[in-house]
């Protein structure tokens, strides 16, 4: 909500500065969106235009001759259109200076001399909207500083409203709060009605069809009003505000409701066929074109204003133009009702129109001040528009709404708080706050509940409201005694993944958990996909996230576009650990937490003494099958494995008690391709619930052998096709129990072995847990494991 | 000849001494040892004396060439490291070690962890996807209530929703848990909000709560300042303003002091001494009692704020964006 220092200042006499003010709102809870020093211009005076000429150069643009005060005319380019010859307007001379620094100056505009800007209220910080030159009553005199001739020495709060205080979307509301706060008096504002022959009661009837909807509305008829524009000062408050003066009657109303805060409606009385107001639901089909020129189909749960005909009125959320205020209307219906809060905001949320209205019905209106409005409404209406109000109110009230009433125990207060505020003191908060006092003894009071503050019903809320005036800094800070746990697990499982993974030089990331549908089309994934069992986003942002991913790949393959292709950084090894999202047939949500992982370019940052290795199958295999052994994952690899993001005959599994919990592979050139990436990529998805599951217990210690080893080397010429698993398989198939190790250390194709072959050397490490072998003993298994060689493999030995 | 080889095994002692570079070194091994040399000479003679005197003599040039080779291999020592046409250049860059990098929130992430677990809560997860129950109405949301316009919901159908924020695991651990209970929860939210500088529709929360008999508003003062001096490892103040939200009464935006000039303003605080950091209150009774918790005997506070908020501060980073871009230029910031 907007309004000025000097508007508020109407309601309570305040002795803060603005700055102060604002850090005071803060300790409030009333958020300060931003605090505008208003006229922070000079150089703007009234000036009058004398003429209106054509601008020989572009159709846009007029040229008129303005009388600033000045001793010369001055001519001036303008491109607005809703001023005539004759009319006042804020002129910017030659020197002044506009709201951001703006500089006006003589300038050249499509080849003729502009002395000058004309303003329109947006160019002056009067209104975000530009509507058009400000045009000035005539009486405005020529040559005065504009700043003066408007009383813009103000200042502007743009305020954010929680919605629990629907009564701060009333000027009064805020003023209040401060006057409670600040211990100042609250003023009210000016109501003075003049008797009249008329009375409201022979002149319209009113029946509520619905009292649950409409549990009380009132109105007042005004006649001989004349519709004109509204007072300056009304008319640049509202701007200020953000609400477009129409005329004075509806000026009149949308004033009183920011002063106020409660909803009045102007009706052309004549235009109420039968004098009746009845407030029902709409019938299901029911058309009505509300204010705004919209024609709206309305729904049997709508709540409208009609009268004997038609509805003339969406109720609490906006006018028909059938009974719109015009420049004929002499005779006006002013409503001010009290609608229920949940109906207003299901039909505005239905339509989709929000109005400052609906705002605030939706969050609960006063009952009772809505009468203060409709009097003050109708006074300035008799004060601006000539009005004569007719007298008394009408007012249907079905049924009372009763007051809420709250007690509070002193001790309850003060133990929730923790502070030592007296009994005394509560009671003169709660005073302030125009809580009325039913009764008070030694343990607590009891009070009635003011009817604008529609959301107090329970101590806890008066707890608040004594917390919030006694004041938050007063609270002391105190270390709760917080008795210790025996048992909390010290680590996820998680962080210990993340652990192993940057312990191996990969660099983490965190990717949006939303994707495009169109990403598995882009990607090449068949139509019966797993992947596209997706839980859909009904109200997307864009459809760059119109579902939720159902893989880590979208996100990681995005970095790497990023970092190799748009940042030229080709080498990059990145994993990302979170949870992907599938909808299954029956509709059902699941998540799953996964670890995705992905590596191109070089394995190690490079530089002058490192040589250079690119990532290949074997780097990402051994990544996974030692972040597996780390975390004590037992797992399987699953040869032959078909994955629709690889390349064929690339990818590998990886089994976890016997279920397929994950894979690694390079990924399919034509996939890359899709996503603007030109080299090699491995990629690996292993899952977190399976790996968890299947973990063995702690770290088992196996004692330092006692003797020594013996090493040999064995390398076996072998044809291509032969995998040193089979070689390995072979080794073990001989039963050496004194083998306590072997690895491959070396293979090797090339011309020293011929075509159609590979050497591949196993390292062999004999060792017994007794006693110290002979190298007799050790050559003599050596020589059975090659003297077999060449039966089982084909193998010849290489010396 | 025992007498000539004591002046030679002078002679050679003095060569190598005066020896200032390897090549002059080289030069008296040369002089002495070589094929030519004089102690070489020595052994050349060897076969032409006395068979009785052999013995004797050949252990005494042994000897003495010993004596040569190691003055020699010690001075060689000594002149390798200063002479200059062998030396290493050291100002070449070391070898590098290719090492990982945790993200920026999980980095924060985790320092809040360590810091709420020394305090004694437990973490726990909750589901990203969630009904409208947990997410709303079990935290005093009720249906058609305009608190929910402060969070703008990503809606997937039957009923449910992405999270908008971490509080549903509040209620889903006080329904499994009974008081007391200290609990915080890490993870990922959704909102439908535009991105800018500092919003984007995905962002990560903690969460906490604590639950007992006689905890206070002083209480959630306490356990802010202590959360906040250590994460920040400097005393800070709490300052709270009242703020609205359903599940909490009193509710109360938090603020510290800021972590950089202490209180006196400066630019990270924006010259007002304080950093606003999030929300957090008394849990209200209507959550506790939807859980089935006796309001009377049991309080609580909750509270929580976004991870990227409490990284930008700390890292000063100035754009919310960056952290889902996963720039490597970004990323290896955060060693
Ligand atoms: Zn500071």
């Amino acid at each position: 909500m907007k309004l000025t220092y000097n508007w508020l200042k109407e309601f309570v006499d305040l002795d803060l500065a603005p700055e102060a003010l604002s850090a005071k709102f803060i300790s409030l809870g009333i958020e300060v969106e931003s605090l505008t020093r208003l006229g922070d211009f000079s150089g703007v005076v009234v000036g009058l235009i004398e003429k209106i000429e054509a601008h020989p150069n572009a159709d846009k643009l007029v040229y008129c001759t303005v009388d600033a005060g000045k001793e010369k005319k001055l001519n001036i380019v303008c491109g607005a259109k809703n001023m005539k010859a004759g009319d006042k307007v804020p002129v910017a001379v030659d020197g002044a200076e506009l709201p951001g620094g703006f500089k006006i100056k003589h300038t050249k505009l499509r080849g003729l001399l502009s002395e000058g800007m004309l303003c329109s209220s947006k160019e002056l910080g009067i209104s975000e909207e530009a509507d058009g030159l400000l045009i000035l009553p005539s009486d405005a005199p020529i040559g005065k500083d504009i700043t003066e001739y408007l009383n813009l020495k103000d200042w502007l709060f743009s305020l954010e409203i929680l919605p629990n205080r629907p009564d701060y979307l009333g000027i009064i509301g805020v003023a209040r709060m401060l006057s409670a706060s600040l211990k100042i008096p609250l003023k009210t504002p000016e109501i003075e009605i003049k008797k009249t022959d008329g009375k409201a009661a022979s002149e319209v009837k009113v029946t509520i069809a619905d009292k649950e909807l409409c549990p009380r509305y009132t109105a007042r008829i005004i006649k001989g009003v004349k519709p004109g524009a509204s007072p300056l000062l009304m008319q640049l408050r509202l701007k200020f505000a953000g609400v477009r003066p129409i005329n004075n009657i509806v000026d009149v109303t949308n004033y009183v409701l920011l002063e106020l805060g409660h909803p009045l409606h102007a009706f052309d009385k004549k235009l109420i066929s039968g004098n009746h107001i009845i407030v029902r639901r709409a019938e299901k089909g029911e058309k009505m074109t509300t204010l705004d020129g919209v024609t709206r189909e309305l729904g049997a749960d709508m709540l409208v204003i009609a009268d004997e005909q038609k509805a003339v009125a969406l109720a609490g959320i906006m006018g028909g133009n059938n009974s719109e205020i015009n420049s004929s209307t002499t005779e006006v219906l002013l409503e001010s009702a009290f609608f229920d809060a949940v109906n207003i905001r299901k039909t505005s949320k239905t339509i989709n129109l929000s109005t400052e209205a609906s705002f605030r019905f939706e969050r609960g209106m006063d009952h009772e001040g809505m009468i203060r409005a409709l009097d003050r409404a109708a006074y300035l209406l008799q004060k601006y528009c000539g009005g004569e109000v007719c007298e008394g109110i009408i007012d249907i009230y079905p049924e009372k709404i009763k007051a809420r009433k709250i007690t509070t125990r002193f001790d309850r207060v003060r133990k929730l708080l923790g502070t030592d505020i007296p009994d005394g003191e509560m009671l003169g908060i709660s005073e302030r706050l125009g809580f009325k006092m039913l009764a008070k003894d030694k343990t607590g009071f009891t009070v009635e509940v003011p009817s604008f503050r529609v959301e107090l019903d329970r101590e806890i809320d008066m707890i608040e409201e004594i917390a919030q005036v006694y004041g938050y800094e007063q609270i002391k800070e105190r270390t709760p005694l917080i008795s210790l746990t025996s048992c909390i697990p010290q680590t996820s499982f998680e962080d210990e993944v993340k652990r192993a993974l940057v312990g191996r030089g990969l660099y983490e990331a965190v990717n949006w958990s939303f994707m495009a549908k169109s990403w598995f089309d882009k990607g090449g994934f068949p139509a019966g996909s797993p992947l596209r069992e997706y839980p859909e986003i009904l109200n997307p942002l864009t459809d760059e996230w119109n579902v939720m991913r159902t893989t880590l790949l979208p996100g990681l393959l995005a970095n790497t576009t990023h970092n190799v292709t748009r940042f030229g950084n080709r080498n990059l090894r990145l994993f990302e650990v979170g949870k992907v999202f599938l909808k299954d047939s029956a509709g059902k949500f699941s998540e799953h937490k996964n670890i995705g992982i992905i590596a191109t370019g070089l394995i190690s940052d490079p530089g002058w003494a490192e040589s250079p290795v690119e990532a290949d199958l074997y780097y990402i295999k051994g990544l996974v099958e030692s972040v597996l052994a780390s975390l004590r994952v037992p797992y399987e690899l699953l040869e032959g494995y078909e994955g629709e993001a690889y390349e064929k005959g690339s990818a590998v599994g990886v089994s976890i008690n016997g279920k397929t919990a994950g894979c690694f592979g390079e990924l399919r050139r034509n996939l890359l391709k899709a996503f603007d990436i030109k080299q090699r990529v491995f990629y690996s998805k292993l899952e977190i619930p399976s790996m968890e599951a299947a973990r063995t217990g702690t770290i088992k210690f196996t004692h330092l052998p006692k003797f020594p080893a013996i090493k040999r080397d064995i390398s076996f010429i072998v044809r291509k096709n032969i995998t040193s698993a089979a070689i390995s398989a072979y080794i073990e198939s001989l039963r050496i129990k004194l083998i306590e190790k072997m690895t491959v250390t070396a293979v090797y194709e090339g011309d020293n072995v011929g075509k159609e072959l590979k050497s591949v050397t196993f390292a062999i490490v004999f060792r017994s847990p007794d006693r110290t072998l002979t190298d007799k003993e050790v050559d003599d298994l050596n020589n059975s494991i090659i003297a077999g060689a060449a039966e089982k493999l084909g193998a010849v030995i290489r010396k | 000849m025992e007498k000539e080889l004591e002046k030679l095994a002078g002679e050679i002692a003095a060569a190598v001494n005066a020896a200032k570079t390897r090549e002059e070194l080289e030069a008296a091994r040369v002089k002495y040892l070589g094929k030519k040399g004089a102690l070489t000479a020595f052994f050349d003679k060897l076969g032409s004396l006395p068979k009785e005197e052999k013995p004797k003599a050949g252990a005494l040039l042994n000897t003495l060439r010993n004596k040569a080779d190691a003055l020699l291999g010690e001075k060689a020592e000594g002149l390798e490291s200063c002479s200059e046409s062998n030396a290493l250049d050291a100002t070449l860059p070391g070898r590098n070690f290719s090492t990982g990098r945790y993200h920026p929130l999980t980095i924060i992430s985790n320092e809040a962890k360590e810091i709420f677990k020394s305090l004694n809560f437990q973490i726990i997860e909750g589901p990203e996807i969630e009904s409208d129950y947990y997410n709303f109405e079990a935290l005093n949301f009720p249906p058609h209530h305009p608190a929910r316009d402060m969070q703008n919901s990503f809606h997937l159908g039957n009923g449910m929703l992405l999270r908008t924020h971490t509080s549903p695991v509040q209620v889903r651990t006080m329904e499994k848990q009974k008081p007391p209970l200290r609990m915080i929860t890490i993870g990922k939210c959704y909102r439908s909000d535009a991105s800018d500088q500092t919003h984007t529709p995905m962002f990560h929360q903690i969460e906490g709560l604590m639950v007992d008999e006689n905890i206070n508003f002083g209480d959630l003062k306490g356990i802010l300042k202590v959360f906040f001096s250590r994460l920040f490892e400097r005393e800070v103040n709490i300052r709270f303003n009242p703020s609205y939200f359903p599940f909490t009464e009193p509710s109360v935006e938090v603020s510290f002091s800021c972590h950089v000039c202490g209180g006196s303003g400066c630019s990270v605080c924006k010259k007002t001494g304080w950093i606003e950091i999030g929300g957090a209150g008394m849990v209200d009774p209507n959550v506790f009692k939807s859980i089935g918790y006796d309001s009377e005997r049991w309080t609580g506070f909750a509270f929580g704020w976004g991870i990227e908020r409490l990284a930008m501060i700390k890292y000063g980073i100035n754009d919310i964006r960056l952290f889902p871009e996963n720039d490597l230029r970004f990323l290896g910031q955060f060693e």
